[in-house]
């Protein structure tokens, strides 16, 4: 049944790839790589491209889903365990961008209130919003384009004229750093694992294997912009610019006579980055009922929410140990599931023995 | 062999209302009629002239043909059954009876008092037809066929409400409708029992999938130019007797940001009108809840001048950023209430105390400020030029104010998101409520909030599955 | 799941009840209008250990139609700015925002300082942006703040006058803010500069000399006045005065440049040495210079200006070029006029015209002088270097300012 066109995945590859790097990203990479972080993200979304469009052309090959290609080669219950993993790869997923996105609101909407009980109405919208099936993805997404294209707009022409690309050089000063940094960035780099989920949900037509990778292209091509204007404003400064996405564009010489528009645009690109957020919920929830069995979307949701909510106030103020736990630990689940898994996934039986 | 007597006791056991007269008179040779009809419904000069008047030459031993063929009127039914006569007389139609037979004829005759066809309060075109419709539904209908001539205009004819029986018309055209579009709303409305249906509105209700919800499931008009446009891109009207306001489905959000003049305007003009609409629609809904959440929150939004104005001018007041907004919104809409509901002769003296008192007065009693004031009139204002859209939008505005000024902006920009996922999962008959945008149907973008030439719009709206998709097409 | 629905609304309505309930309390710690100070320029002194910061905030006054502004000044100190602040903020009752800051002053007191030990709180995240301006001043910044400028209603708004971009574009002024003063100074060439305020009575003209290189005191043009520690009420239309009595207005200029290197005071940059730098490192539009040709003094407008220091290595031999072109055009002159030589104001004669470029090579002579001798590098020589040349950089780091070879190709051309 077909629940997503292949122009909604393209914005999706577009828009959330994007949105989701904007936050701490930047500072991150311009601490440990410095003027190099450019070649850093670039290689993170080139592996990323890669297997980007291995999934979309596997998808030009079957039209089963992932579960149907997983039963037809393992069995039912395998790809039910498979599932299961997948649920809390995406729950895992969750947790680091739920803790920067409280960071960030904190930071930008407010000035003196305490940030964990400004934050936690957030689970009202998530418990709503991961409770609606599949069909709702792919719509947000053709909401979420046009904001996201006005803001990024607004907000990149705001910067440019401050920006120094000199301050860029030399590079390849320390290689290590790139490679390491890239490393330590695995787990923000999922798309593919959502390609996996789209698997079967649309009808592919010839030439859309090509049109998903150059959207997750463009998607990059956008970090990479905002990467480069973060760091060729602040330079050295930058470690210590955090949301960089909030600071490119305080230099805009009208900003003192009509105030910060830049946080407008920030505030309608938000609602994006809510709906990036929600993706990582729905398509949990969808693999907990592919596991399960259990349809009653409503109950997960709010099942899967309280637990974020739990972890939340358990894990307040404790942002650097999170990170650092993602970052040192928990890049090799990332690269199972986010990249091995969908590379492999082209062995798995995609005709069935009657074909 | 049955009495005239008889017939006449038969409809007025049930009919027992003093203002059902019966007519009784006799032809030349002494054949005795008797006519019962609705007093003020029925059109009495009429009755006079097409039925009394040629009768009177019937013989005693004419047949009921032969009466039938003498009616001048251009209506005549035959009927057998009493409760038919019944059903008619309170529809405005008079019976003729005839003294010895059991038959009956009914006289097309009714003439229900109603307003003459006038422009529409709700719907003003500066450049365009200026005809509306009327609480009567034949007038409506006329109003309809008077535009769309086409052969396969069909009109059904649903009768809604057990004491009302309200007369329901669903108007389609075959060949562009899709199948089973008016079957389904037919079967919605023929489902529902309710005692009377004194407006469209109640239809609007019974033929909405989620009547709760904030926003509505059909579209409106007062035009019948706006209703038959309507209805040539593949949706179905509905008329109700005694109603001005047809209802169309299936129904799309963007439909409210459209204006009849947009089409017979330059496209670009339209163009910047329908953004102009958008832009306001959203200033109205947000910008009050944007101001207390930005003095309570965020200052930083606030440009640092204005700021200082604005901070000069809250400095003395009594009241928190909260307090006074909601404040003034309450009297904005005390306003707005009492204008409506107040006689004209008062109208005067209230649009005095309304500006001065509760605003320069205040002001100056250091109730509110003056920015609310501003921002509250604006706010006001911008909300009408989308008036269908009016009381979705000013309810919006008070959630928005009230998860503003408690939760700040990220709440605004929370139930924004919110709203987003909502809509994106309503559909009115099969057409989701955000098309074209969710989801993306290029063609139909053409007409969208851009406004291109009829030219490029040779298409019908993808979005309704028309059977026929070709709107205009070069000989 | 019907069970669930049903109580759906109830849920909806709930929440409505809880946040009506937020909306009319906010008691939740929330910080609004009515209990912010709005500080627009912050003065930073120092005294032994301690630090001494200036706050002038305006004070909103109520009125209807949203003009009464009072500006105050109030002083706090501490061991650090913040600490400091948080004194302002007992004085005064309200929340101090930095936010809005757009001046950031400091006073001579802080020559003995590394820099960003005072200007370091301002960097801490979300303390202030890094868009305010910074400057240092003659005397105490906490005087400076407290004189009523000559032409505008309000101190800080005069004090930002004389930083405007108008004058930076005429190369009058070197203009820094809080970001430009971080990147230069963590730079390789570790060097930043800040325009260097002085203040003198209406109708005297500001002295050509000035202070110079090696730490030297600064001339005293003002006495200071008395005041630190007090704070004043919110009552009365202008500026408050700290210690009492009405000063009178005072003219601000910023046309001499304060340099500083690895986070060192390294002197002040008289007029001539701060414009030759303007031209070099900032986009100047026009300027105005004097030169002397035979007994004649000229002064020359210049128009389409470009001007850089390009540093090269060539064949292993590090090279700066200073570049310079203009277009010129006589803008005055000390002699009488004639007035059908106006008309050929536009045509510069040849003389005039080797007299400016003599003019600019030693302008430019003496601030490479001064960029030795202080081992200032605010050419951002150092950081060229190692940009462009990376493999020179360890071989030339330490010694690259005196080991170049300096050629000048200054052209001014008639602009007819």
């Amino acid at each position: 049944m077909t629940k997503i066109s292949c122009r909604q995945i393209c914005f999706i590859m577009l828009i959330y790839t994007a949105v989701s790097k904007f936050i701490i990203y930047p500072t991150y990479l311009s601490y440990y790589t410095g003027r190099d972080l450019l070649f850093s993200a670039l290689i993170n979304f080139a592996v990323q491209g890669v297997i980007v469009w291995s999934v979309s052309y596997l998808c030009s090959r079957t039209d089963k889903t992932f579960f149907g290609l997983l039963k037809d080669t393992f069995g039912n219950i395998f790809a039910r365990i498979i599932f299961g993993l997948f649920a809390l790869f995406f729950l895992l997923a969750t947790i680091n961008p739920l803790f920067e996105q409280k960071l960030y609101v904190h930071d930008i909407f407010y000035d003196t209130v305490p940030s964990l009980m400004i934050f936690l109405p957030v689970f009202f919208f998530l418990v709503y919003a991961s409770a609606k099936p599949f069909l709702n993805i792919g719509r947000c997404a053709d909401i979420c384009l046009p904001l996201f294209l006005l803001s990024m707009l607004l907000i990149l022409v705001m910067s440019l004229h401050e920006v120094k690309f000199d301050n860029f050089l030399p590079v390849f000063t320390q290689p290590k750093k790139i490679f390491s940094s890239s490393l330590a960035s695995v787990f923000r780099f999922i798309e593919p694992a959502y390609l996996l989920m789209f698997m079967g949900r649309f009808r592919y037509k010839k030439g859309d294997a090509a049109k998903i990778t150059i959207s997750y292209i463009g998607g990059a091509v956008f970090v990479l912009v905002v990467l480069a204007a973060f760091y060729g404003i602040y330079g050295d400064v930058a470690p210590t610019r955090h949301f960089a996405i909030s600071k490119i564009s305080l230099f805009f010489p009208a900003i003192d006579l009509v105030g910060r528009i830049d946080l407008l645009a920030l505030y309608v690109l938000e609602i994006t980055m809510l709906f990036a957020l929600v993706l990582n919920i729905q398509l949990a929830i969808e693999c907990i009922a592919q596991c399960t069995g259990y349809e009653n979307r409503a109950v997960l949701s709010v099942a899967v929410n309280a637990v974020f909510f739990l972890i939340l106030i358990f894990c307040d103020n404790k942002y650097n140990a999170i990170s650092t736990l993602f970052s040192k630990w928990m890049w090799i689940v990332f690269l199972i599931f986010a990249n091995l898994i969908p590379l492999a996934s082209w062995f798995l039986r995609k005709k069935n023995e009657e074909d | 062999m049955v009495t005239l007597d008889k017939n006449i006791k038969g409809v007025k056991s049930v009919l027992t209302s003093e203002d059902i007269i019966v007519f009784e008179f006799a032809s030349l040779s002494g054949k005795k009629f008797a006519s019962i009809y609705a007093d003020g419904v029925a059109d009495k000069q009429l009755l006079g002239e097409l039925v009394a008047k040629p009768l009177k030459d019937v013989k005693e031993d004419d047949t009921l043909e032969e009466i039938k063929k003498r009616l001048a009127s251009p209506e005549v039914k035959d009927g057998d059954k009493i409760a038919d006569a019944i059903k008619e007389i309170s529809d405005g139609n008079a019976v003729l009876f005839v003294d010895g037979e059991k038959d009956f004829f009914i006289i097309g005759l009714k003439k229900p008092p109603g307003r003459t066809v006038a422009e529409p309060p709700t719907q003003v075109a500066v450049k365009g037809p200026r005809e509306g419709f009327t609480e009567d539904i034949k007038t409506n209908l006329g109003l309809v066929r008077k535009r769309l001539k086409s052969d396969k205009l069909q009109i059904k004819t649903l009768r809604a409400g057990k004491q009302s029986d309200t007369a329901v018309a669903l108007i389609f055209i075959d060949g562009i409708c899709p199948d089973g579009l008016a079957e389904r709303v037919q079967k919605e409305i023929e489902q529902k029992s309710v005692d009377i249906v004194p407006d469209s509105s109640y239809i609007s209700q019974f033929i909405s999938k989620k009547p709760k919800s904030l926003f509505r499931h059909n579209g409106s008009c007062e035009k019948p130019d706006i209703f038959c446009a309507k209805i040539s891109e593949g949706r179905v009207g509905i008329l109700v007797d005694g109603s001005p306001i047809a209802l169309t489905v299936p129904y799309m959000l963007i439909e409210d940001f459209q204006a009849v003049e947009d089409y017979y305007q330059v496209s670009y003009r339209s163009t910047i009108l329908r953004i102009l609409r958008l832009v306001s629609l959203m200033v109205g809904i947000f910008l009050p809840a944007f101001y207390v959440s930005a003095q309570l929150f965020k200052i930083q939004l606030i440009p640092y001048r204005l700021l200082l104005k604005i901070s000069s001018s809250v400095s003395g007041l009594a009241l928190s950023p909260s307090v006074e907004m909601f404040l003034t919104l309450f009297l904005l809409e005390v306003l707005i209430e009492a204008s409506i509901r107040m006689p004209k002769y008062v109208g005067l003296a209230m649009s005095v105390v309304g500006a001065l008192v509760l605003g320069d007065t205040a002001v100056q009693a250091g109730i509110i400020s003056t920015p609310a004031i501003i921002i509250i009139a604006f706010s006001a204002i911008s909300l009408f030029t989308t008036p269908d859209l009016v009381e979705t939008s000013t309810t919006l505005r008070w959630l928005f104010l009230i998860i503003g000024g408690s939760l700040g902006t990220f709440g605004i920009v929370m139930f924004t998101a919110f709203l987003i996922c909502y809509l994106v999962s309503e559909q009115s008959y099969g057409v989701p409520l955000l098309a074209p945008f969710a989801p993306i149907i290029k063609g139909d973008l053409y007409d969208s909030i851009v406004k291109s030439n009829m030219y490029a719009l040779n298409k019908r709206p993808e979005a309704f599955k028309a059977k026929n998709k070709v709107r205009i097409k070069e000989r | 799941m019907k069970k669930i629905k049903k109580y759906v609304p109830v849920l909806y309505w709930a929440i409505v009840v809880a946040l009506l309930g937020l909306y009319f309390t906010n008691d939740f710690g929330l910080v609004d209008i009515h209990k912010t100070s709005f500080i627009v320029a912050v003065g930073v002194d120092t005294e032994e250990d301690e630090v001494q910061v200036t706050a002038q905030i305006a004070v909103p006054q109520p009125s209807t139609s949203g003009d009464s502004i009072n500006y105050i000044e109030v002083q706090g100190s501490g061991f650090t700015i913040a600490d400091a602040l948080n004194e302002i903020n007992a004085k005064t009752g309200t929340y101090p925002q930095l936010l809005f800051c757009q001046l950031i002053l400091i006073g001579d007191s802080c020559k003995d300082k590394e820099l960003f030990q005072v200007l370091g709180c301002f960097y801490r995240r979300n303390y202030s942006e890094l868009t305010a301006l910074v400057a240092m001043c003659e005397g105490k910044a906490s005087d400076m703040l407290a004189k009523p400028a000559s032409i505008a209603p309000e101190n800080s708004e005069g004090l930002q006058k004389v930083l405007s971009h108008e004058l930076e574009k005429s190369g009058n002024v070197t203009k820094a803010n809080l970001k430009t003063i971080a990147e230069a100074n963590f730079s390789e060439s570790k060097a930043c500069y800040m325009p260097y305020i002085q203040m003198n009575k209406p109708g005297t003209s500001q002295n050509g000399g000035g202070d110079r290189i090696g730490g030297d005191d600064v001339e005293q043009s003002q006495s200071t006045a008395s005041g630190s520690g007090q704070s004043n009420g919110g009552q009365g239309g202008a500026s408050a005065q700290s210690g009492g009595g009405q000063d009178e207005p005072v003219e601000f200029t910023a046309r001499k440049t304060a340099i500083f290197s690895e986070g060192k005071f390294a002197g002040i940059l008289d007029e001539t040495q701060s414009f030759a730098l303007n031209m070099l490192e900032t986009s100047v539009d026009m300027a105005i210079i004097p030169c002397t040709v035979g007994e004649t003094e000229y002064t020359i407008g210049l128009k389409g200006i470009s001007g850089k220091a390009d540093f090269k290595v060539e064949k292993g031999v590090p090279k700066l070029t200073v570049t310079f072109k203009a277009n010129a055009q006589v803008q005055g002159a000390k002699k009488v006029l004639e007035p059908h030589s106006v008309v050929n104001d536009d045509v510069v004669k040849k003389e005039v015209l080797d007299g400016a470029e003599k003019e600019l090579k030693t302008r430019f002579e003496n601030l490479i002088e001064i960029s030795r001798k202080t081992g200032c590098d605010m050419l951002g020589i150092r950081k060229q270097l190692h940009k462009y040349y990376y493999k020179y950089y360890d071989a030339f780091k330490d010694d690259v300012l005196n080991r170049m070879e300096i050629s000048y190709k200054i052209e001014v051309i008639s602009t007819n």
